[in-house]
């Protein structure tokens, strides 16, 4: 019963799902933070969405290793750092050895080949 | 064998006397067994052999101890032994010595109960709720997730009207076929921290399924290894109406990187879905009700409602607006989960002098949760003291929920 990316756009924007409320919509990533250390500063393990209708009644902090939707949401870790600028493949890498440090090597359930296409 | 009553010494013997042991040696029926002896030390078949000629009966042999009751007794209903029988040691009734440990998976019935593997195997919990649900990819009862092909539909609910025997809840599906070719499957699966453990086992999957159209519902195993889905397929429930156990067995090998096992949709109907089991080895087995704690335990493993009654968690406040809250799941997570907190407005924190403090913003997971636990953090507009210790108050329709699905 997440907030969670169920496709994303050619601008990375995500399509989101609000299991709780029924809601949907669409996030740019500007729109889906990282969440925050103690220190105040990013968590790159950690990404926050909105229910995506703007309603303000939930709020999903998902892990890098996917949580409740593995496969959208590591993809949106990946476009989250291509949108900030990171290389396609470099995000993918870095992406990836992060889930894999969290999660276990299986963990990983992006389609890499389609992304990079996506990603250009 | 007919009385036979003495003759007196110098008593004259009456035709009925002789007529008795005459009847005795005939074998004359009612008045003695009619036996032939068939063979006696015949060197190429039995020591001994013998041959009721009874056109009614097939009484070969009754041996009867001291007090009458049979010892052996060998007629046409078969063999029956008195007590007490003396066996073998480490042997069983039924004629063969077994030794200890040579029972094999498959001389198991299905009524011999086993581990099983699935989660919620019984249909009985449903935390995010009883549905109606149609979403593709959706979990309705706990870690059984629809996955739609093609224009495939559905609406699955939990159904307590429709449930086989020994059960509480199951799952309702009214599936309507599209392009999906038979491809839909509500199924359990991904389970990465299972696949290890099951390489190269032979695993058996039996689930009771009720439905009135034949050939739209079967189950199967999905061994997914080299980038490809390998399935074996049960047969189809007949449509008959009733409930029936389909199963499959399949082997788990080359080593999968992936394991499913679900339900799949070839017609549209309605189904009924109740009582699955996955055991390993070649014979099905039959469905046991896990206890309740067990069950819900293996649910929470992928997704848990925190309890918020009362003051769930102590934390610290680190500013004037800022306080954390740390907390630790029941049951520790299969992999790291998605927190998902509800609203600010469902949240206060507790102030030094008892007051509530309602948030303005709330994180449920501070920094990065783990498999064990994390931290909340909420953000007031003023009213918390930094250092002081705060206990999170929880107010009408708050909620807290962590989910990490394979």
């Amino acid at each position: 019963m997440s907030v969670y990316p169920t496709s994303f756009n050619t601008d990375n924007s995500a399509n989101a799902v609000c299991d709780e409320m029924g809601h949907t919509g669409t996030l740019t990533m500007d729109q889906i933070p990282y969440a925050k250390n103690f220190d105040d500063t990013d968590n790159k393990n950690s990404l926050l969405m909105d229910c995506p209708d703007g309603c303000g009644e939930v709020t999903s902090t998902h892990p890098v290793g996917g949580g409740s939707h593995p496969a959208t949401v590591q993809e949106m870790f990946v476009r989250k750092e291509v949108s900030l600028g990171v290389p396609p493949q470099q995000a993918i890498d870095d992406v990836k050895a992060r889930v894999e440090a969290t999660d276990g090597p299986g963990r990983w359930q992006v389609d890499e080949e389609k992304l990079l296409q996506e990603l250009g | 064998m007919p009385t036979l009553n003495d003759v007196l010494a110098g008593s004259l013997a009456q035709a009925v006397q002789v007529q008795q042991i005459i009847d005795a040696l005939k074998g004359t029926p009612n008045k003695g067994v009619p036996v032939a002896l068939v063979s006696l030390n015949d060197p190429n078949n039995y020591a001994l052999t013998v041959q009721n000629d009874d056109p009614t009966n097939s009484k070969a042999l009754s041996v009867l101890k001291a007090d009458g009751t049979p010892l052996v007794v060998a007629d046409a209903t078969g063999v029956t032994l008195g007590a007490p029988v003396n066996l073998p040691a480490n042997s069983i009734n039924g004629g063969t010595a077994v030794a200890d440990g040579s029972i094999t998976n498959a001389k198991l019935g299905p009524d011999v109960a086993r581990a099983n593997l699935l989660v919620n195997p019984g249909f009985e919990w449903w935390q995010r709720g009883n549905g109606p649900y149609t979403a593709n990819n959706a979990i309705g009862p706990d870690m059984w997730k629809m996955q739609l092909a093609g224009s495939d539909t559905y609406s699955l609910s939990r159904d307590t009207a429709n449930v086989d025997t020994g059960s509480g809840a199951c799952a309702a599906v009214s599936f309507t076929l599209g392009t999906g070719a038979g491809a839909t499957v509500l199924y359990q699966g991904n389970l990465g921290d299972m696949v290890g453990s099951l390489n190269g086992v032979t695993v058996s999957l039996s689930m009771r399924v009720r439905t009135s159209v034949a050939n739209a519902v079967r189950i199967g195993i999905n061994n997914y290894y080299s980038s490809t889905s390998h399935f074996t397929y049960s047969g189809y429930h007949s449509g008959s109406g009733a409930y029936q156990t389909l199963t499959v067995t399949a082997t788990l090998s080359p080593a999968p990187t992936v394991l499913q096992w679900g339900v799949f949709f070839a017609a549209s109907c309605t189904a009924y879905l109740d009582n699955a089991c996955l055991v390993v080895g070649s014979q099905a087995a039959t469905y046991v009700p896990l206890h309740p704690a067990d069950d819900l335990a293996r649910c929470l493993r992928y997704y848990e409602a925190m309890a918020l009654a009362g003051f769930p968690f102590a934390g610290q406040c680190t500013s004037t607006t800022q306080a954390f809250y740390p907390y630790l799941f029941k049951v520790r997570k299969a992999v790291t989960p998605t927190m998902t907190a509800s609203a600010p407005s469902t949240w206060q924190g507790m102030a030094a002098n008892g007051a509530g403090v309602a948030a303005t913003a709330v994180t449920a997971a501070l920094g990065s949760v783990s498999l064990d636990g994390g931290a909340m953090q909420i953000t007031t507009a003023s009213g918390l003291v930094a250092g002081n210790a705060s206990v999170l108050a929880p107010q009408a329709g708050a909620s807290l929920v962590a989910e990490g699905n394979p």
